[in-house]
């Protein structure tokens, strides 16, 4: 069995899910079989080509428990660094790839009793994985927001496996409906919320849940992309207090990886400031926070910083490890 | 499977006073026996409250529970065995400890769970050394198990215990 | 519960995973990168260990076994990976053969040979890591994560110490660690910093650390026994330290388990006394260095406060005979 490193693929298959959407197929090129996973979980693919190192994380859409191959869906994004573009107009059948052991930033709650989700766009497909993975005596919503039917990905499959379940959202047909966070305040206790799609989504059904008094255990959320990748990044100086050594930061670099540069063992998970793994605290300094994770209230009382996207806005931060 | 929390002496649920609201709360259903009709429970007049009385069978609270929106919050006021029955449902049923407040009528129970014989017994509230009925002396712990449903009871041979051994200190694992 | 008298201590020094690197004992993650990421080990004290392991659970199966319902998958998992570990670095000893889903597992150092159908318990003699954990000296732990914490659920523990598979069975990471009061220099929850990092383990990227402690003559120190080894501790002096007490070296290795999303540890317990320390000089001093320097509030918390200056006198007396 696989225990460690990276997994070399190939891609067997291309479907088209919708205009914008392509969902692939990878088979390990050593025939072995791929470890399974768990639902919501993702890879993190890396291609090299045209003098680039591709490196990019998709959700896994294939089954959990299918050891023959994976499935990953690609939405063409206008906004696009280049990853989707190049997935979509240059990988074609036989590409070979590697691909990470899957991971889990998006599990399943243990103890909630009703689950939902809210999808908006290709934040779909982790909750194609987690619905399989429910509990039997567990129940399930999906409330799916997509422009147009054809535009939806995976919608004819929704429609066949799961139609009493399933409410789509249409905003570009005749009779538009737009997704709120309304339907949030109706679900009975012992429900946990789960969000997938684009930040300023996430953050707006994040502040509805917490309104209708959902515990913060019972939310939970993914965003697939930092909106922050565009701002200016400016050097800083940070002193580390535990381990007694001050670094610099250049632009190039994130304080996530200039530490583990400098061999500190700090915790990170997502690296897009989605997870909160790599929080460490500040003890002085004002930071320039660029993460989704804390909430604005934690952002002003909290003196902590998401150290995988966060930088500084005083010349020098101290912080705690 | 999970395993779920169980009520216990100083589970944080349990409060002396009475319902304290959260800016989570939109509703309090209030399970109450006939000996709490008495006490006053200060639910601020904005938010919505509802009593279940008690006795009631576990099958009328589980599909009462089911029937709740998410933002109710729950008072539990009985006794130990009652109010033990009803937080396991309400843990079966998907709720967080944030959700429900308990206060006990009458005495809380404590019980010590013999490393040697693996059976629990009940002890007083005061009680920190005690001896199981498989004939072990135990020190009660202060950790608890929602598993075993009792405090830990490190045995100890009452003639060669040697005084200043914190054994509440020790742990194998760092 | 029984007691007994197992005399056993690494014979070949290269596979003691010595803990010391530096005279001065600190705090700290100490979490590495695992490089050999296989786990599966075969010292010259193996068959004395499992037969030893494999005792104790026939003794007691409730004390060193645990598995809560519903984790026969996440088992299945760990015995796939056990297997063809122990087939890729000891195909001498160890081999497999399947047959679609019917598979034969062959242990050569026990000279046992047994036929199953993989996914299907019924079809083991045991439950799926409690059969294949008898294979090895190791410890198995599996804490599997859930909403954001990890919970024991399966454990197979002959050998960990101050721990009980059927105490623990069921508890949060936090919970099973409460009896930890330490922070680091500045004031941070070592247990939470452990877990956090536990909680960023992902499938494919092991990691390991090692843990050590002081035995005074006896190797069982559960819970539930502690009525035995407990005084046992008051009874070592300087003069007998150096049979009697012995280093304690736990290897941990955390591998995130991908179906299950489990963190499992393997534990690698070995054992030196003291009087073996002069078979490495370095390893003498190292540990005199260490041991001179733990602080009170330490070596309660281990338990070896009862007979640590005995041990440190012990060494004393022997750097000073060089």
């Amino acid at each position: 069995m696989r225990v460690a490193g990276q997994i070399e693929v190939k891609v067997e298959k291309i479907f088209i899910e919708s205009p914008n959407v392509k969902r692939f197929r990878l088979v390990p090129t050593d025939e072995k079989l791929l470890p399974a996973f768990t639902g919501g979980a993702h890879i993190e693919t890396t291609i090299q080509a045209n003098g680039f190192n591709y490196v990019r994380s998709y959700s896994l859409t294939s089954p959990p428990t299918e050891r023959f191959y994976y499935e990953i869906a690609i939405q063409l994004d206008s906004n696009s660094r280049g990853g989707s573009a190049f997935w979509h107009q240059q990988v074609e059948l036989g590409q070979v790839l590697n691909i990470s052991f899957p991971r889990n930033n998006f599990p399943l709650s243990s103890r909630g009793r009703h689950h939902v989700f809210y999808a908006a766009g290709i934040g779909i497909t982790p909750f194609l994985t987690m619905i399989r993975d429910l509990r039997a005596q567990d129940t399930f919503e999906l409330h799916y927001a997509a422009p147009t039917p054809n535009e939806c990905a995976f919608y004819p499959f929704l429609q066949e496996h799961y139609p009493d379940q399933c409410t789509f959202y249409f905003s570009k047909v005749e009779q538009s409906q737009r997704m709120t966070p309304s339907t949030m305040a109706t679900h009975r206790i012992g429900t946990h919320v789960y969000f997938c799609g684009p930040n300023q989504m996430v953050k707006e059904y994040r502040e509805a849940a917490t309104a209708f008094g959902y515990s913060n255990e019972a939310v939970h959320f993914e965003v697939f992309a930092s909106e922050f990748e565009n701002l200016p990044k400016h050097p800083f100086t940070v002193e580390l207090a535990e381990s007694e050594i001050t670094l610099k930061i250049s632009e190039q670099e994130t304080l996530l990886e200039a530490l583990l540069k400098a061999g500190i063992d700090a915790p990170h998970a997502c690296k897009i400031g989605g997870c909160g793994s790599c929080e460490i605290d500040v003890l002085d300094g004002d930071v320039d926070h660029r993460d989704v994770f804390l909430s604005d209230e934690n952002k002003q009382n909290r003196k902590s910083i998401l150290a995988c996207c966060s930088r500084a806005k005083s010349e020098k931060l101290i912080i705690n490890i | 499977m999970p395993q779920l929390p169980k009520l216990y002496d100083q589970s944080p649920v349990l409060t002396e006073d009475t319902f304290q609201c959260t800016g989570a709360t939109k509703k309090v259903v209030v399970f109450l026996t006939k000996e709490a009709l008495s006490l006053t429970v200060n639910i601020p007049t904005k938010i919505l409250s509802e009593e279940f009385p008690l006795p009631a069978s576990k099958e009328e609270i589980r599909y009462f529970l089911q029937s709740q929106r998410i933002g109710t919050h729950f008072f539990i006021m009985a006794p130990w065995d009652e109010a033990s029955e009803i937080f396991d449902i309400c843990m079966e049923e998907g709720m967080s400890e944030s959700e429900i407040q308990i206060h006990i009528l009458g005495a809380k129970r404590r019980f010590v769970y013999c490393m040697k014989c693996y059976t629990r017994k009940e002890i007083a509230s005061d009680i920190s050394h005690t001896q199981c009925n498989c004939g072990a002396h135990l020190e009660v712990g202060p950790y608890f198990s929602s598993l075993r449903q009792g405090y830990i009871g490190y045995p100890f041979h009452p003639s060669t215990n040697s005084k200043g051994v914190d054994l509440h200190a020790c742990s194998g694992t760092n | 519960m029984f007691t007994q008298n197992l005399d056993f201590k690494t014979t070949d020094l290269d596979t003691f995973p010595f803990p010391f690197q530096s005279g001065n004992y600190r705090y700290s993650n100490d979490l590495r990168k695992l490089e050999n990421v296989n786990c599966i080990e075969i010292t010259p004290e193996y068959e004395l260990q499992v037969k030893a392991k494999r005792r104790l659970l026939e003794e007691q199966p409730d004390v060193r076994f645990q598995a809560l319902p519903g984790t026969d998958e996440f088992q299945w998992e760990v015995l796939e990976m056990l297997i063809g570990m122990a087939v890729e670095r000891y195909p001498e000893h160890f081999s497999l053969e399947k047959d679609g889903n019917t598979w034969t597992f062959e242990n050569r150092i026990f000279n046992e040979k047994d036929t199953f159908t993989f996914g299907d318990s019924s079809t083991l003699a045991y439950a799926p890591l409690n059969y294949i954990g008898r294979h090895f000296h190791n410890d198995f732990v599996l804490m599997v994560h859930r909403d954001n914490n990890f919970y024991l659920e399966v454990g197979q523990v002959s050998y960990a110490a101050l721990f009980s598979a059927h105490w623990n069975a069921g508890m949060s990471f936090d919970e099973i660690h409460a009896p930890v009061p330490f922070v680091s220099r500045k004031g941070d929850h070592l247990v939470e910093r452990i877990r956090k990092f536990l909680l960023s383990i992902n499938p494919g990227e092991p990691w390991t650390r090692i843990n050590w402690n002081l035995m005074a003559d006896r190797w069982d120190v559960n819970y539930e026994t502690m009525d035995i080894w407990e005084p046992q501790r008051e009874l070592i002096t300087p003069e007998n330290a150096g049979k009697l007490v012995h280093l304690r070296v736990e290897e941990q290795k955390f591998y995130r388990m991908p179906r299950s999303n489990a963190v499992l540890f393997v534990l690698n317990t070995q054992f030196l006394p003291l009087e073996d320390l002069k078979l490495r000089q370095e390893w003498f001093d190292l540990t005199y260095s260490v041991l001179q320097d733990i602080p009170p509030a330490m070596a309660e918390y281990k338990g070896i406060a009862p007979f640590l200056p005995q041990s440190v006198e012990f060494l004393k007396r022997e750097s000073e005979s060089r």
